[in-house]
């Protein structure tokens, strides 16, 4: 009766409203490091993405400590979860194999790859103008 | 999309190792044609050129196998600074999907090589 009686008292929704609004928080996180993934510190590290996401668990916490019923507790965990998920899936998920180029890789092999107009290019060709920046990427999709 | 960006970011190296006559050179595993339409698209300032064989990937020790779409093999992505004598000069390989050299190292690890010559 207690319990029925908390449930409806005027004051006590707006923790779980509170909670929600964390969560919303935890959730729309990700995509700012999509809409900021020119930056470069960003694109390595994500860090506006996890400082709102603190802010997101913060902010459960707060309602949490106001109204300790199991739905703010609830919203608390998921938000929490979601974050974790997220921490994984950028610095566990993201890791690479180790490259079998001899660390120290002194020469660079010569090669010969077609350009996009198909067009033979030579890396030895074009070292003997200048240094090159060769860089390796993983596709475009 | 990340690698898009990525792309985007080496105009800035690109216009530097030019200066010194030299030129930067991408590497992909896809097809001439579509290394064509993404110049295009993000209006490259520099050669995609297409290593579909993996066989320049692999001489370089960077083949990641089943890293792409449907378990393909693609290049762990990587950086390298090469001297007109074919010495590596300077490299960076990523740990992370996302780690990349910030711009403004590559550009300054270019301006060193020109500093020395």
């Amino acid at each position: 009766m207690n319990e029925q009686t908390l449930r409806t008292a005027p004051g006590t929704r707006q923790w779980t409203i509170l909670a929600v609004l964390g969560l919303v928080i935890v959730l729309a996180s990700p995509f700012l490091y999509f809409l900021l993934i020119d930056i470069p510190s960003i694109r390595s590290t994500a860090w506006p993405t996890f400082v709102v996401m603190v802010d997101g668990i913060a902010i459960g916490v707060l309602a949490v400590t106001r109204d300790r019923r199991w739905r703010n507790r609830g919203l608390l965990i998921a938000s929490t979860l979601l974050s974790a998920t997220f921490a994984l899936m950028f610095f566990i998920g993201g890791r690479l194999p180790a490259a079998t180029m001899s660390e120290e890789l002194a020469t660079a092999p010569d090669f010969t790859l077609p350009d996009p107009g198909g067009k033979p290019v030579a890396l030895s060709d074009a070292l003997a103008r200048g240094p090159v920046l060769l860089v390796f990427y993983r596709g475009h999709w | 999309m990340a690698c898009r960006s990525e792309l985007r970011g080496l105009g800035a190296a690109a216009t530097e190792i030019e200066k010194l006559g030299g030129r930067l050179l991408a590497v992909s595993v896809d097809s001439p044609a579509e290394n064509q339409r993404v110049a295009n698209q993000l209006r490259l300032p520099f050669a995609i050129l297409s290593d579909e064989s993996r066989k320049v990937t692999k001489a370089y020790g960077l083949l990641h196998s089943g890293g792409g779409p449907g378990g393909t093999d693609i290049p762990i992505p990587a950086h390298l600074l090469i001297q007109p004598d074919g010495r590596v000069r300077w490299k960076h390989v990523s740990r992370l999907v996302q780690d990349r050299p910030h711009p403004d190292e590559v550009v300054a690890r270019i301006r060193e090589l020109s500093a020395s010559q």
